[in-house]
């Protein structure tokens, strides 16, 4: 299964991309895990996860075609 | 979900305030509106001056946070209208980036439900800013830990 994972803020820019794809993981907390491997010099610890645009906080069980976005703390207003 | 857009792609028109307020005469049980104006400041930072500030965000859900924001205001407070511009894209020193209008039959109503969609739409609304300096570099706002 493979979940695009929509990048913001200052995250897209250390990645050089808004979007990455990771394939064959079961929930949030192994995509955190997978997203912090790679060398995109990203931390998700610091990082507010949503999966079809409701905040997740973990291991929240993910499904083909679920939309998942990883974001910095939000700095809106 | 709210049939009005939240976000707008630029600055806030000042007229938009004007707009609004016409637009809300004809609903004479209101006695007073309030908003709040975020307007970008030119700070002055160690690496340089803000001469603007640019703003992105997860445009679906941010329209469906500001309306829950706004449902949940029409729960926790008696007031009649609120209204939420966010702005995205660059926007300039001293031009505007958020509006908020709350309307309400009496003016005691109406301050406390202004400050509480403010302060949401900061803590929960998914907006990212960063501060473009007079030398080119640019500085991202760090947001408060949700």
């Amino acid at each position: 299964m493979e979940i695009k994972v929509r990048l913001f803020g200052i995250l897209a820019e250390k990645a050089g991309s808004s979007e990455i794809s990771i394939n064959d993981i079961e929930n949030t907390d192994a995509l955190q895990a997978r997203i912090d491997a790679m060398d995109i010099n990203i931390d998700t610890s610091n990082c507010v996860l949503a999966v079809n645009r409701q905040v997740v906080r973990s291991g929240k069980k993910l499904q083909e075609g679920d939309e998942v976005a990883l974001m910095p703390p939000f700095a809106g207003g | 979900m709210s049939k009005f857009k939240h976000i707008i792609h630029g600055p806030v028109d000042p007229a938009k305030l004007g707009d609004l307020l016409e637009k809300h005469q004809t609903k004479t049980a209101i006695g007073a509106h309030v908003y709040f104006l975020g307007q970008v400041r030119a700070d002055q930072k160690a690496e340089g001056k803000v001469e603007g500030i640019e703003y992105s965000a997860y445009e679906a859900m941010a329209e469906q946070v500001m309306h829950e924001i706004k449902e949940e205001a029409f729960v926790k407070f008696d007031i009649t209208c609120a209204h939420i511009f966010h702005s995205t894209g660059l926007i300039k020193k001293g031009e505007c980036s958020l509006l908020v209008m709350v309307s309400s039959a009496h003016r005691n109503e109406a301050y406390a439900p202004l400050q509480y969609i403010v302060e949401e739409i900061k803590k929960r609304v998914p907006v990212w800013k960063k501060e473009i300096l007079d030398n080119g570099q640019h500085i991202w706002v760090d947001g408060a830990p949700t």
